[in-house]
């Protein structure tokens, strides 16, 4: 399989990655493509899909509010002053949805 | 059945609901930060690292929520996974830090399977609604977009707050099985009945004025009979029973009319505009949002004993509907009696309390709940965790009991029952007997009184008599007034009735 140069830049919105196209050539991704082509092509049949090497089961905390209010640690890398003294994070304005 | 009246004919509708309550829970659903978001709060104060997503930040997920999860499953007669995954769903918007949202994978079990609810359909019969499935995910932030001319506030109190939503299945294998929601009123009935189960199990409170409730509604038409069904489109995030039901009816109008006039209806994702009630295309088929589903590479299966389902299930209350049923089976009330005394678990409770086990009483008491007590909440404790003006008299259950006894047992009539009661919602302290023997209210059942009473109004009163003998049977009530009056109303009205009328022949 591969994929077209329009499929990939599809792909690179998508994560929100910009790249030009010179680059994506570069990257020959078609080889990595390939690779996962191949692994495609193996019988797992049967074989529960494992999605952790980690054998732990999967840790639980009981439901007690352990953080306060943290609010000037969290701002304190907010980019934006005018949000960040009106105690919020702001952002370009968004209005979809 | 519902159907809507097109051009070239009928034309029902097929409904699919897609329903999110706010789990309650102190904690959010992978983070120690508190799940209070409400308007009150100032902006940014209950958030953590996590929610926010700083880096390196990991999820741990909230027992409680999980267990939430598994009673409202119980709730809607569903199967619950022993083994299910969270996934990541991806899209970008900055009411949401990570990028993603935690969520159970589409393709895949989520914590609770196949279920069902049932509801009244239109025509007064009882309709099975089938639950494909329901699965826990986190709630996103607030945006306040009116703050400044350029840019959104982000506000993230309610980032990873736990969300249950609850998906109902088009059996499209089993059509006639009819399992599907097909009107607008149905549609109503359903998510009634889901905040009902919520809120008595005390998973949710589901309001949607306070948007603990919300739904995304898909709407698909077909041809009256038709085998095949249609192409649906989904309208989002709707906060009103109302807006719901004038969106479906809206929306089914228009892909009629589209049908209609040639064209084909696109699976699209609608936006309502509540001041019009109108949908209009938000986003079109081939722009839908691709979310990249992925295991959480953060969290291992989740895995459910089945010691926890049978403790959880040990502990579920009687739900409504199961209440309303025995209510009218057992107690005999009548519908609609049952339908308010079941409206909370806490009236619920109270009822059954001043009922005890006289089921006698079960009657007597619905009554005077709703037609007197109901009319004065602030004499009525529901909830004893709400504080309350010390000076006002409460009316316990063991008062109305001992209230509707004393009727049965001819120890005082209805008037002053009704009497002692104003008594008690006047800040009277003491037992109702107390009362009664206080006021010296008590039913005169002496016969010879009675009778003496009896004799003396049917002598005054000789051309009242006559008429009552000539026919004018409709007199007995002035007779067993004149009685009341002179026993100061302290006779039994019904053996006065027996006695005047053994007198009158």
């Amino acid at each position: 399989m591969s994929f077209s140069k329009q499929q990939l830049q599809k792909f690179a919105h998508l994560i929100r990655i910009e790249i030009s196209d010179e680059k994506l050539e570069k990257m020959k991704i078609d080889s990595v493509i390939e690779w996962l082509d191949k692994l495609q092509k193996i019988d797992t049949t049967g074989v529960e899909p494992m999605l952790s090497p980690v054998q732990h089961s999967l840790l639980r905390r009981t439901d007690v509010v352990t953080d306060k209010n943290i609010r000037d640690l969290l701002l304190k890398n907010a980019p934006d002053e005018t949000g960040k003294r009106a105690g919020y994070f702001a952002v370009p304005k968004v209005m979809d949805e | 059945m519902y159907t809507i009246k097109g051009k070239t004919g009928d034309w029902e509708l097929v409904i699919g609901l897609e329903t999110h309550i706010e789990v309650t829970s102190n904690s959010k659903l992978f983070s120690g930060a508190s799940a209070d978001y409400n308007p009150s709060v100032p902006a940014n104060t209950q958030a953590s690292f996590v929610d926010a997503a700083m880096p390196g930040m990991l999820p741990v997920l909230n027992e409680y929520c999980v267990e939430q999860a598994i009673r409202m499953g119980l709730g809607l007669n569903a199967e619950i996974s022993k083994r299910s995954k969270f996934a990541r769903k991806q899209y970008f918007y900055p009411d949401l830090p990570q990028g993603y949202q935690i969520s159970q994978p589409a393709e895949e079990p989520p914590i609770v399977g196949r279920g069902w609810v049932e509801i009244t359909d239109d025509d007064g019969n009882p309709k099975k609604i089938l639950i494909e499935r329901a699965h826990l995910e986190q709630d996103a932030g607030k945006l306040k977009h009116d703050a400044h001319p350029t840019k959104s506030m982000a506000d993230y109190n309610r980032t990873g707050v736990a969300l249950l939503e609850i998906v109902t299945f088009l059996d499209t294998k089993n059509p006639e099985n009819n399992s599907y929601i097909t009107s607008p009123d149905e549609a109503e009935k359903y998510l009634r009945q889901i905040r009902e189960i919520a809120r008595s199990l005390g998973v949710s409170n589901a309001n949607m004025e306070e948007g603990s409730m919300r739904a995304d509604v898909n709407v698909s038409v077909r041809r009256v009979g038709a085998a095949e069904f249609g192409t649906r489109t989904e309208t989002k995030n709707m906060v009103s029973f109302k807006f719901i039901k004038t969106a479906i009816e809206y929306e089914a109008r228009r892909q009629i009319e589209i049908i209609e006039n040639g064209g084909t209806v696109s699976q699209d994702t609608m936006h309502y505009n509540q001041d019009s009630g109108t949908t209009t295309v938000m986003r079109s088929k081939e722009d839908a949002l691709d979310y990249r589903y992925f295991p959480d590479p953060d969290l291992l299966p989740l895995i459910i004993e089945d010691d926890l389902i049978e403790r959880i299930r040990a502990t579920l209350p009687e739900l409504p509907s199961v209440r309303r049923a025995r209510y009218m089976s057992e107690l005999g009330l009548s519908e609609y009696d049952a339908a308010r005394l079941t409206e909370s678990v806490q009236i619920s409770n109270w009822f059954e309390s001043a009922v005890g086990d006289k089921l006698v009483r079960a009657k007597p008491i619905a009554n005077w709940m709703i037609s007197e007590l109901f009319a004065h909440p602030e004499n009525f404790v529901l909830d004893e965790s709400i504080q309350r003006d010390e000076s006002i008299r409460i009316i316990a259950p063991s008062d109305l009991a001992e209230l509707v006894d004393m009727i049965s047992e001819n120890e005082i009539n209805g008037k002053m029952a009704k009497d002692i009661f104003v008594k008690m919602l006047d800040g009277e302290t003491g037992s109702p007997k107390q009362i009664a023997d206080k006021f010296g209210l008590k039913q005169m059942s002496d016969t010879g009184a009675i009778v003496s009473a009896v004799d003396d109004v049917i002598a005054k009163n000789a051309s009242q008599v006559e008429q009552y003998k000539s026919g004018k049977v409709g007199l007995i009530g002035f007779f067993v007034g004149q009685v009341m009056k002179a026993t100061g109303g302290a006779a039994n009205p019904e053996v006065v009735n027996k006695i005047l009328k053994e007198k009158l022949g």
